[in-house]
């Protein structure tokens, strides 16, 4: 057991950041952009939207189980759950926003 | 550490929304100040205790059936805490500690047999154990004698204990030997269960909040033996408690053998005699050790977040909490002053009830 969840976590994010690499690379190549600080700034634009949403994914499932724990007992804390589900739902658009950043640059 | 993030966030954040229903320090200095038992209860009611009350209107109810309802309240929780836990040794470790409560209820059905009453005549004796309780109640209610009880539950640690002890039983012609063997049971399970917790800090967390309790167990209970009982040093170290933590062997023999409250004290270690203070009374040593208890579950709530301490130190502290208000109503029942009434008391239960 010990063994298998390191290698589940490794699993999951390389199926969460190859197939953005991928397609970074595929834009990269449908754009005509051959040099190679364009490809880096595609691969880098996917990597930030795939890691932040990873990262988000994992904190929502913190705070969403937390707050359900929470919420069960006392349903009058929902509101303030809800701020804090939202305040981890916003670093996967801290990656879009960096992402979009790298892409107005190339 | 993100694993432990995970594992422990729905438990914790139920943990402590369920810590939030405490009694506030408005709710305790009230019922302290209670002029009488009606205005106790007509109070009490309006805490969140009052949801396991029995109608209050009409006749007073009676202190003893009162004591039981209440303990519903912890009941609950318990099956609130052993379901949130994700993991089948976190889980045994809460089923371990409240195997306690399943063994309060053997022994008064133990009581019932030797003295020849059914099951209604000590039916407000028992815990409500609800659903987490998975022994064979309804059977065990149909044995005839201890020997069938133990048969019984055989396949259960309790059975086990309860086999070795009829023997002695048998020859002493009283119960004790199998009381002792049934709490002896639940420690020893307790310290398989802690000892089997999967992470090293849970089980760095639970033995530093279960040795304490222990400890403080096995003080009350040299001194309960000692001076109620009348038993030799011998005997009272053979009945502690396993998985202590400041108490060695070699302590329990020395303050088993204390001939008076002074010796007693020096025989402490002196890492818990700077806690609990001076102590001149022998009656007065559990109050002082349910408030150094309670200021170290307390340290615990302020500490890191993610292991099975906070869930441990919650169920505790709940007990805790109902022990007080039970001494609190056999107080106000009795008609005591308050100012008798806080001696019995941790010193947490008045110290904030100024309002």
């Amino acid at each position: 057991m010990r063994i298998k969840r390191p290698l589940l976590w490794i699993s999951g994010w390389l199926l969460t950041s190859l197939p953005c690499i991928v397609w970074a690379q595929e834009a990269a190549a449908g754009a005509g952009a051959s040099t190679g600080a364009a490809r880096w700034g595609y691969i880098g634009a996917a990597l930030a939207v795939g890691a932040s949403s990873l990262g988000a994914g994992i904190a929502v499932g913190m705070v969403g189980s937390a707050a359900m724990g929470a919420v069960s007992e006392r349903p009058e804390m929902a509101g303030r759950a809800l701020i804090f589900l939202g305040l981890a739902e916003g670093i996967a658009i801290y990656g879009l926003i960096v992402a979009i950043m790298i892409l107005g640059k190339l | 550490m993100i694993l432990a993030v995970a594992r422990y966030a729905y438990p914790n954040a139920k943990v402590r929304a369920l810590r939030s229903r405490r009694l506030t320090a408005q709710d305790r200095h009230f019922l302290l100040e209670a002029r009488d038992f009606s205005s106790f209860l007509a109070y009490l009611a309006t805490t969140p205790y009052g949801r396991v009350l029995p109608d209050l209107e009409g006749e007073v109810p009676d202190p003893g059936v009162l004591e039981r309802r209440l303990a519903r309240s912890l009941m609950e929780d318990y099956a609130k805490v052993a379901r949130s836990l994700r993991g089948k040794r976190e889980q045994e470790l809460v089923l371990a500690l409240f195997s306690r409560f399943e063994s309060e209820n053997l022994k008064v059905l133990l009581r019932a047999l030797f003295s020849g009453l059914g099951k209604q005549a000590v039916s407000h004796l028992l815990y409500p154990l609800g659903k987490l309780s998975a022994l064979p109640w309804d059977d065990l209610w149909a044995c005839n004698n201890p020997a069938e009880v133990a048969d019984l539950l055989i396949r259960n640690p309790f059975g086990q204990a309860l086999k070795h002890a009829i023997p002695q039983f048998n020859v002493q012609g009283r119960l004790f030997p199998l009381e002792m063997a049934l709490d002896l049971s639940c420690f020893q399970r307790l310290k398989q269960a802690i000892s089997g917790l999967r992470s090293r800090s849970d089980r760095k967390a639970a033995k530093r909040i279960l040795g304490p309790y222990v400890d403080m167990l096995n003080i009350s209970w040299v001194i309960r033996l000692k001076i109620h009982y009348g038993l030799s040093h011998e005997e009272i170290v053979n009945y502690s408690l396993p998985g202590g933590e400041l108490l060695t062997l070699s302590n329990l023999h020395r303050l088993a053998r204390a001939e008076d409250i002074s010796k007693f004290m020096e025989q402490i270690p002196r890492s818990l005699q700077r806690e609990i203070g001076e102590v001149r009374e022998w009656e007065d040593f559990y109050p002082y050790l349910e408030t150094w208890l309670l200021r170290l579950l307390a340290r615990f709530f302020a500490g890191p977040p993610f292991h099975i301490g906070i869930e441990i130190c919650f169920l505790l502290e709940k007990e805790m909490e109902l022990t007080s208000l039970i001494t609190l109503l056999e107080a106000k029942a009795q008609g005591l002053s308050p100012d008798k009434t806080v001696k019995k008391l941790p010193r947490q239960f008045s110290e904030v009830a100024h309002v």
